[in-house]
């Protein structure tokens, strides 16, 4: 497990910032995908000729999953896992 | 008048060499070859002197020493111890029985006789 | 077309597939090659075990009723793992931490090890999953059908299906799911399996979705101009429905036992999460990528009466894709199997551990548990409730498939497992979490589940009439299952979410407001609630140990008083004017020696590793330490053996010793007596020889007698040397023996020969019985003479009786032979007799000359030597001296 010498005395900025960010991800995610916000952004009725909704959703997803990517290899790299 | 020597010594070519060379000191010599009864001879003979020998058949060296010392008026006589053993233990254990001498065998003829003359004067 | 026959074949290779995948990783395992195993690639797919049949068919499904509304059991997940940060990381971490093996023990653990909720929790888990497997084998029945529907070939029933496939799936389960007892409860082959079966999953979805996209449509734009508008209104996505289902997805992620299974326990590291994080969304986003292209092509090109749940397979199927359809069956085919794969391993850990073991212990608490007994306990329930989970699925099955209940049976499942959340949260989260409150909560919202939707769910055919359905219990209205207090939540789902969690929470809340958790909760609420707390599970961290943990503790342990004792001394010791010390690491190692004096050290290491923030007690650690003692009380049995033997060996020792002071006594009492035997001659010697020096005074005659004194002294002296010698040889054994068999009566010649003369000179009579010595015997003759010879010249010198008469008698006795040499004289006197056979025993001044009384020891020796033994038989006529000796002599001579 963790080795005790390895450990910062101090959350170093980058942590704490990286802390931050995958605290607020997910409450960012709930907004836009389960509150009515997403109500606001679908009201068009085609984009690109697929239906807004559709769009929407799965942008919002994937930009979801791309943040996570990068957070997660942030996370690799600071080892907050520790 | 010569002075007479007790020698309570069941060796009997022991007995007979010093014997002789008391004798040829000029000193007479009484002989007792047995542990049994040599505090009697000694109070019978009230030698000048005893030559006494540790080991005895019948009594050992020691107790006829305590007769002796304890027979009347021979408290003060010298009585010259002789051991075949040689271990300083018998030496303080005739000391303490009240030997006036001590030696080891084998002896020295000079320094025997020279001890008994020194013991008798 | 393919047929059924090829299909099955189909099927029956890719499970040989599968089976080959997870020995193989069965065997990387063992050879320790888990790198390529634990991989974050295999976990994270392994995670897909969330992807079902029925989300892979029943997707298409309901996007084709819907809409998007599929999307939002998808999206549950997705921000749970987007968000790890919040719960997953805490709740892998305390899995790994505390060893956990199941949701079941998650929660009993962390409300005091409590027996009666996990066995409460494995109930629920049961209730809500044996539908869930009864879906899967539907969805597989159903999907062989769609193929033995289109190729018109004779297909066995459904339920002969559904029962070689439930069969099947157990005899895989059971082969990888219970081949060893791992206490980590991994599965290295079958979650490399699982994870095989996720990527079939997936390549089966996009290619149908492909297919259609680019093969059937034109793309993307193309197939959503056929799409009914109806179908995805942007007004309507967002409504109550979408966030329940949200709600319970995300629920359900964490709280289902087979994602609590493959996400924590099966973890095999903590950063394997953060890239599961956006992994298993990615994952997830790509198998919804399709779905709605796949019902809009449906829908445009199938019958209007065509069950939307099968498009995956019928589209490619109407295309003539036979292929294709082939491997979107296998796909739905790797989503049940998994699902129930993992399922009936989760479920059958929980039975095993909350059920059977708990209660085997206590039918045989007179027992004391061998580990072994229950390991194999352990390994046979597994077994028989993996079969019992599945064949649960498979009766389920039989009495609901085909109905449209089994449809809707997922978010049913979903809701009934959620129970456990606010407990669950609560126990992270919240410090005043009580066991009762746990268990009632999970009651109230298993209870409000089954009441207001589960039974409900059978459409008025089971438990409940369709009349108690519409108008509540006995008319009450306001109790009616799906309208409680006439809330007017016309989603049955939603107001039973309402209800059911709603309650639970408030329950839940309530009843830790009233109650007081016990000591132990309390201690273990801060393991988990303060899980990141703990740097690592080693002892000596122990920073946020606060002291009134470790007094709690040492109170229960040591008792009150002399717990408060020990605290205000090292509270003292540390300078401290509080009655509280500072719990710093010294103390704790106090601490700890203090308790293991109570409990033994191992118990009491694991109840201060709980406490200063190391791993739980697990149920093997239970039995670890129980083996402990065991072991304990077999090592101080042994040392208490060893101490007797070692008891046994001093007073050995000091009997030994003892004997060797005994023997060094002896030998100082030798030496002495040798000394003094050797200097009386050499006292003669010296006087005569200084007297011969002196010289002129002797005459010849003297001068001669002296000289022989001299002579006969030095010859006493040599004789005395080799008596000495003689002795020591025979003492130790090593004397040479010259055997050989000779006539008795030639050894008796040469001996009375010897002592002839002095008989002779004493005109002594030596009586003999030639014809008894007509005997041979084996024997060293000259040895044996010398015995004779001393023996006779013994009685010659000392029988004191004039003439002497002496007798040497042979004769057998007992198969010995038997010599005696008797005098006429007055015998040995009683005291004297112990002492005859003693070296330079005081008797010797009696035997005047001669061998200074070594003679008799050495005789005996000899006899010794040659294996008998020389006695002294006294009678009152005169000494007798006995010899036995066998008529062989020993082969080797016997040691002194």
């Amino acid at each position: 497990m963790a080795d005790p010498s390895k450990r910062p005395t101090l959350p170093s900025r980058p942590g704490r910032r990286f802390r931050d960010a995958a605290t607020l991800l997910p409450v960012v995610g709930v907004a836009l995908l389960i509150t009515p916000v997403m109500t606001v952004f679908t009201r068009a009725d085609s984009l690109f000729g697929l239906p807004t909704p559709f769009v929407y959703v799965f942008s919002v997803w994937g930009g979801l999953i791309l943040l996570a990517l990068l957070l997660g290899r942030r996370a690799l790299r600071i080892n907050v896992s520790k | 008048m010569h002075e007479r020597v007790l020698l309570i010594e069941d060796e009997p070519h022991i007995v007979e060499a010093l014997s002789f060379l008391l004798t040829r000191e000029g000193l007479s010599v009484s002989t007792h070859a047995d542990g049994s009864n040599a505090a009697e001879t000694a109070a019978r003979l009230t030698p000048d002197l005893v030559i006494l020998d540790v080991m005895l058949p019948g009594k050992s060296g020691f107790d006829i020493l305590n007769e002796i010392r304890g027979t009347e008026g021979m408290a003060d006589t010298p009585v010259l111890m002789l051991t075949a053993k040689g271990q300083s233990r018998d030496r303080a254990a005739a000391q303490a029985a009240g030997a006036s001498m001590f030696m080891t065998k084998p002896f020295s003829n000079r320094e025997i006789v020279a001890n008994i003359k020194a013991l008798l004067e | 077309m393919i047929s059924f026959n090829v299909l099955v074949s189909i099927c029956l290779l890719y499970v040989l597939g599968l089976f080959a995948v997870a020995y193989a990783a069965e065997r990387w395992a063992e050879t320790g090659r888990f790198a390529i195993l634990r991989s974050p690639l295999i976990y994270t797919l392994s995670i897909s075990v969330y992807c079902t049949a029925w989300t892979f068919y029943g997707a298409v499904g309901s996007a084709a009723r819907n809409g998007l509304e599929f999307v939002a059991i998808y999206l549950g997940p997705t921000l749970v793992f987007v968000g790890w940060w919040w719960l997953l990381h805490k709740l892998v971490r305390i899995g790994r931490v505390q060893r956990i093996t199941s949701i079941a023990d998650l929660l009993s653990s962390r409300y005091g090890k409590s027996g009666g909720l996990a066995v409460l929790v494995t109930v629920l888990a049961v209730v809500g999953t044996t539908p869930y497997i009864a879906l899967q084998l539907q969805s597989m029945t159903l999907s062989f059908a769609v193929f033995t529907t289109a190729t018109g070939a004779p297909a066995p029933s459904p339920t002969v299906t559904a029962f070689y496939v439930a069969a099947g799936l157990a005899v895989f389960t059971i082969i990888f799911g219970t081949r060893n007892l791992d206490a980590n409860e991994r599965h290295h082959g079958v979650v490399t399996a699982i994870a095989v079966e996720a990527v079939v999953k997936l390549a089966a979805l996009l290619s149908v979705g492909i297919f259609v996209v680019w093969g059937v449509a034109s793309g993307p734009a193309d197939i959503f101009a056929r799409m009914d508008p109806e179908l995805l209104q942007s007004s309507q996505v967002f409504n109550t429905r979408w966030l329940t289902l949200n709600f319970l997805s995300a629920c359900a992620i964490i709280c289902l036992p087979r994602m609590f299974q493959v996400i924590v326990v099966e973890n095999a590291n903590e950063r394997h999460l953060a890239t599961a994080s956006w992994a298993f969304p990615l994952y997830l986003f790509l198998m919804s990528l399709f779905v709605l292209p796949i019902a809009i092509a449906g829908q445009s090109i199938l019958a209007p009466d065509a069950n939307p749940d099968l498009f995956v397979l019928t589209v490619p199927l109407d295309q003539g894709q036979q292929t294709l359809a082939t491997l979107a069956f296998l796909g739905g085919f790797s989503s049940a199997t998994s699902m129930v794969i993992v399922a009936s391993i989760a479920l059958s850990t929980m039975m095993s551990n909350h059920i059977v073991l708990p209660l085997w212990l206590r039918m045989n608490a007179s027992r004391n548990p061998a580990s072994d007994d229950v390991r194999d306990l352990l390994l046979r329930s597994r077994r028989l409730s993996i079969a019992v989970v599945v064949a649960l699925g498979y009766v389920y099955f039989q009495f609901n498939g085909g109905t449209g209940a089994l449809a809707s049976i997922g978010l049913i499942a979903f809701l009934g497992v959620a129970q456990v959340l606010p407990a669950l949260l609560g126990g992270l989260f919240w410090h005043s979490a009580t066991r009762p409150a746990a268990i009632a909560s999970i009651c109230t919202g298993f209870f409000i589940w089954a009441y207001t939707l589960f039974i409900p769910s059978f459409g008025g055919a089971a438990l409940m009439g369709p009349e108690t359905l519409q108008s509540g219990p006995f008319g009450i209205l306001w109790l009616a299952p799906q309208n409680l207090l006439g809330v007017g939540i016309t989603d049955p789902l939603v107001h039973a979410v309402f209800w059911s969690l709603g309650l639970n929470t408030l329950v839940f809340i309530s009843v830790s407001l009233l109650t007081t958790p016990s000591a132990i909760e309390r201690l273990q609420s801060v393991q988990f609630i303060n899980v990141f707390g703990q740097v690592s599970p080693r002892r000596g961290i122990t920073r946020n140990t606060t002291i009134e943990d470790l007094l709690v503790l040492a109170q229960r342990i040591l008792g009150r008083e002399e717990a408060m004792t020990l605290f205000k001394a090292q509270a003292r010791h540390q300078g401290k004017d509080s009655p509280l010390p500072d719990a710093t690491n010294e103390l704790i190692a106090t601490l700890e020696r203090e308790i293991a004096g109570s409990v033994g050290a191992a118990a009491a290491h694991a109840m201060m590793a709980q406490v200063t923030g190391g791993a739980e007690i697990s149920f093997e650690d239970m039995i670890a330490v129980a083996d402990e003692t065991a072991q304990i009380m077999e090592y101080s049995a042994r040392l208490e053996t060893q101490s007797k033997e070692l008891e046994q060996a001093a007073v050995q020792l000091r009997n030994a010793n003892a004997k060797l002071t005994e023997l060094g006594a002896q030998k100082d009492t030798f030496l002495s007596q040798v000394s003094h035997e050797l200097r009386t001659p050499m006292t003669s010697i010296r006087t005569f020889s200084e007297i011969l020096q002196d010289g002129d005074t002797l005459d010849p005659e003297q001068l001669n007698h002296f000289a022989t004194i001299i002579h006969s002294e030095s010859i006493r002296l040599t004789r005395l040397l080799d008596d000495i010698l003689d002795l020591s040889f025979m003492e130790n054994g090593r004397v040479q023996l010259n055997l050989e068999t000779v006539p008795l009566h030639s050894i008796i010649d040469r001996a009375l020969a010897t002592t002839q003369a002095q008989a002779n000179e004493l005109g002594a009579v030596i009586r003999r019985n030639t014809t008894a010595e007509q005997v041979t015997l084996y024997t060293d003759p000259d040895r044996l003479s010398q015995v004779l010879i001393n023996l006779v010249t013994n009685a010659l010198k000392h029988c004191g009786t004039t003439p002497p008469e002496v007798s040497v008698l042979s004769g057998l006795h007992m198969g010995k032979l038997v010599i005696t040499v008797a005098d006429n004289g007055k015998g040995i006197s009683e005291d004297d007799i112990d002492l005859i056979f003693e070296k330079f025993s005081k008797l010797s001044k009696k035997f005047t000359s001669g061998s200074a009384g070594l003679g008799l020891p050495i005789s005996r020796e000899i006899v010794k030597n040659l294996g008998g033994t020389l006695v002294y038989a006294g009678s009152s006529k005169g000494a007798v001296f006995r010899i036995t000796l066998p008529l062989q002599a020993a082969e080797t001579p016997v040691s002194a």
